[in-house]
């Protein structure tokens, strides 16, 4: 009884309607999942997530199946969501993940931004690249990442205040050089009518 | 002379539901004589098995002196688990889990881990050797039943393998207070002459089993042997189970199928007991429901959510809730309710976690018969819907009151093994089509004349979700045979749950496609548990007329739209309300006469008569509501 080997179940959280799918994901089964999605987006529901991470076998039929319900769905204004990461689910639709919206767990449904398109990507490269970081050496790496980050920023306000505190001392001395100048200046005017006069004469070098 | 080794195992159990007063007063009475026999007779050793949440509710200071014995070494700890679990029901990962809760608990109040296994009614299956190997248990002991029978009398013991890892096996004679021998020393004498003498020393395990409660004092049994002490000594040495492997080398290796000792008092035991089991009405559907319940908990991540749940399931996989035995078991609506009640109940908790809006619908095999079940759901109701056969609702619980209120019983049994069989067992919603001319009340004993194939047909279904409720649609195309004449027939039948509401709305429509019309009876049977009627708490009430006795008497209520059945036992009361008026008959479902004594479920047969005409539609509209009602007389147990 092949057509009777999925389990189905159907459940509304806010204004999205959940199907959560668990068996096996035959061709004999499409109809019945295409009455089920098709009713209920018949029946106004616009926003439908299909969980099939519980999928244990799946065959092209069924990706078909997805692409015309999307299609429907998106022209009637509405979005169709996918959450699986499991294997043979990955890659059964493998060449058209760009065309769905396609989440690894219910918890990134429900969440959006920074933070989700991080995991979102995250978990999509691993699928591509085949690496993976298991989470203690993820937060390690991005420990020593912070690290040296923190190293940079605090150099670099060292030597800000370094260079503050030589500009400062420059200005001053040039003050103090303009000023001494300004005063040679001064003495040098008085002393000069005494010098014209061959009272005194400059000992300071010319 | 060499001298025989005898063990002396003693097993209380919890025979029947029991509150957690009752349950300390009875352990607290049961460990004062076990200490004041131990002290009396300085000769005697004895091994003692306890589920560990037993353990838990003895008074502390009589654990305390417990413990001496113990440490005198003249008492042995044996575990069953924290429960006791029904291995071969039950998912393996969840035994794992009672057994090693079971460890915790002795380790945590008397300071020692068992080393003995001792499953309740030698419900083994092979794959227990991994589980105690994983708790560091080292020896089961088994009824001796469950060996060959030329190995039963052998006296000494063997070891098992399973997937190359091995355990020692300790056959027991398992006894109860009336088939225990009135002379123990003559009894050992005749099972050591028995054996062949192929052991090098013989051992003899003694399994004497007591219940809690009862009215025959099963602890007397031990008091006189333990004045017989004297007698049996000269012959045998006691001993304790733990020094056993160490002493005498194994008889051999036996493989031990899964087996299960079904009566603890005999010595009789069910080859494929699962079959045997699946031959009754409800001890499937609550075995499923557990089983469902079980993956859904260990589906889930948080530790914080699932360890309170997971502690509760040990107790609905206990084996005591599933046997049927002497007042107790599944065949006992009290047991019965108790066992659904608790399942009900963490169904419920986990339900109001994920905070689904407007219901939920399932469909999946939840009968394991190939074909899918809808299950309809909302915050306050859980229907089961059977769609392959005649579209019959087998399970309706009420989450407010953790109620399963269609958990009626049929004793006579499945012939092959099935969970539910349509038509034999309780269901409700069962369609029925009679002669206009019939007496209805036929339903009722199950000898009306069925004109139709709709309580066992398999109906067509479409489920939709709305913003606010789920629903199911049922339908299909059938034919009436009156007058030797097949007349077409269409049936709709369609359930809904509305929000969080505890009402269970039904609306059925008849369609005639032929151009000739016919008239015929429709009735539509259900089948309610309402422990309340039995102790006539319970009654039926239809406008200010009240009709109480309902196990005894039958009740015809004419053209009415709307009544209520109140149990106060259950706590609940159900009211149906009709769009047009219908007969309705009330009745005990044990039989026409209604015996009382033995109370299986009510039943409820709407009627009327239908006309329809050349495409001619009839339809019936109306709604099951439940509320909570002041409990009195509850079921109740330790936990």
């Amino acid at each position: 009884m092949r057509s009777e080997a999925l389990d189905i179940t159907i459940e509304g959280r806010g204004t999205t309607i959940w199907l959560f799918l668990s068996g096996p994901f035959h061709s004999e089964q499409v109809p019945n999942i295409r009455e089920k999605i098709e009713g209920l987006v018949g029946d106004g529901h616009r926003d439908i997530v299909v969980d099939l991470e519980q999928v244990t076998e799946i065959n092209e039929g069924v990706v078909s199946l997805f692409l015309d319900l999307l299609n429907m769905v998106k022209g009637k204004g509405g979005d169709l969501k996918l959450v699986f990461r499991n294997r043979t689910v990955s890659a059964a639709f493998a060449r058209y993940r760009n065309l769905f919206s396609i989440f690894p767990d219910a918890r990134s449904v429900q969440s959006h931004g920074f933070w989700n398109g991080i995991r979102r990507r995250g978990i999509l490269l691993s699928r591509r690249t085949g690496v993976r970081l298991s989470r203690p050496v993820a937060i390690f790496l991005l420990f020593v990442l912070c690290g040296w980050f923190f190293s940079l920023a605090l150099i670099i306000r060292i030597q800000n205040r370094l260079i503050r505190k030589q500009e400062e001392e420059i200005r001053t001395l040039v003050t103090w050089k303009h000023e001494n100048q300004l005063e040679i200046e001064r003495l040098r005017e008085r002393l000069r009518p005494m010098e014209q006069l061959g009272l005194l004469r400059d000992s300071l070098p010319e | 002379m060499k001298r025989h080794g005898l063990a002396l195992i003693v097993h209380p159990y919890k025979n029947v539901l029991l509150s957690k007063d009752r349950l300390r007063e009875a352990l607290d009475g049961f460990v004062r004589r076990l200490l004041r026999l131990l002290t009396e007779h300085q000769n005697l050793r004895l091994g003692l098995v306890l589920p560990g949440y037993m353990l838990q509710h003895i008074d502390p200071l009589l654990l305390s002196e417990l413990r001496e014995v113990s440490r005198r070494n003249d008492l042995e700890w044996l575990l069953p688990g924290y429960t006791e679990p029904f291995v071969s029901f039950s998912p393996q990962w969840l035994t794992m889990a009672n057994v090693k809760k079971g460890m915790d608990v002795f380790s945590e109040l008397v300071g020692v881990r068992p080393g003995g296994f001792v499953p309740a009614f030698s419900n083994w299956e092979p794959s227990c050797v991994d589980v105690m190997a994983e708790c560091g248990l080292q020896y089961v002991v088994l009824s001796q039943s469950l060996l060959p029978e030329r190995d039963r009398n052998r006296c000494g013991y063997w070891v098992t393998e399973y997937g190359g890892t091995s355990a020692v096996v300790l056959p027991a004679h398992v006894m109860h207070h009336h088939s225990a021998p009135s002379s123990l020393p003559d009894w050992l004498s005749a099972a050591v002459a028995r054996d062949d003498g192929l052991a090098s020393v013989s051992l003899l395990v003694v399994d004497y089993l007591v219940p809690l409660v009862g009215s025959v004092d099963a602890f007397g049994w031990l008091e006189s042997v333990a004045e017989t002490l004297e007698a049996v000594l000269l012959k045998f040495q006691l001993a304790l189970l733990n020094e056993v492997p160490s002493s005498s080398p194994p008889l051999g290796l036996q493989y031990i199928p899964p087996s299960l000792a079904f009566r603890r008092e005999e010595d009789e035991l069910v080859p494929g007991f699962q079959n045997y089991l699946h031959t009754f009405d409800q001890v499937g559907i609550m075995q499923r429901k557990m089983m469902a319940l079980a993956q859904h908990i260990a589906g889930r991540e948080s530790a914080k959510e699932v360890e309170p749940l997971k502690g509760e399931l040990f107790f609905v996989q206990d084996i005591n809730r599933y046997l049927p035995h002497a007042g107790a078991g599944f065949p006992d609506m009290r047991d019965r309710l108790w066992t659904y009640g608790k399942m009900i109940g963490m169904e419920a908790q986990l339900a109001k976690r994920d905070r689904l809006k407007g219901g939920q619908i399932r469909i999946a095999d939840f009968l394991k018969n190939g074909t899918k079940c809808i299950v309809l759901s909302n915050g306050a109701l859980k229907a089961y819907i059977d769609h392959k056969n005649g579209g019959q609702v087998f399970e309706l619980d009420f989450r407010a009151r953790h109620a399963n209120l269609f958990a009626g019983y049929n004793a006579s049994r499945h012939e092959p093994p099935r969970i539910a069989v349509p038509g034999k067992s309780p269901a409700s919603f069962v369609d029925h089509f009679l002669d206009a001319t019939a007496d209805v009340a036929g339903t009722l004993a199950g000898s009306a004349a069925e004109r139709g194939d709709f309580v066992r047909g398999p109906y067509d279904y479409k489920v939709k979700k709305s913003a606010d409720g789920v629903k199911a649609v049922l339908r299909r195309q059938g034919a009436l045979l009156l007058d030797e004449k097949q007349y077409p027939l269409v049936v709709e039948k369609a359930f809904g749950l509305r929000e969080n509401i505890p009402e269970y709305s039904f609306a059925y429509q008849l369609a005639n496609q032929s151009l000739a019309g016919y008239s015929f009876v429709f009735a539509v049977e259900l089948t309610l548990a309402l422990p309340g009627v039995p102790a006539d708490r319970a009654y039926l009430k239809c406008g200010s007329t009240k009709h109480s006795r309902l196990a005894r008497n039958r009740v015809l209520l004419e053209g009415v739209t709307a009544w209520t059945l109140h149990d106060s036992v259950l706590g609940v009361a159900v009211s149906f309300v009709t769009q047009k008026p219908v007969d309705v008959w009330c009745a005990d479902a044990g039989g026409t006469e209604g015996d009382g004594g033995d109370y299986h479920g009510t039943k409820l047969v709407m009627s009327s008569p239908v006309s329809l005409d050349e495409n001619g539609v009839w339809s019936l509209v109306g709604k099951m509501e439940l509320k909570k009602l002041r409990r009195s007389g509850e079921i109740t147990d330790a936990i």
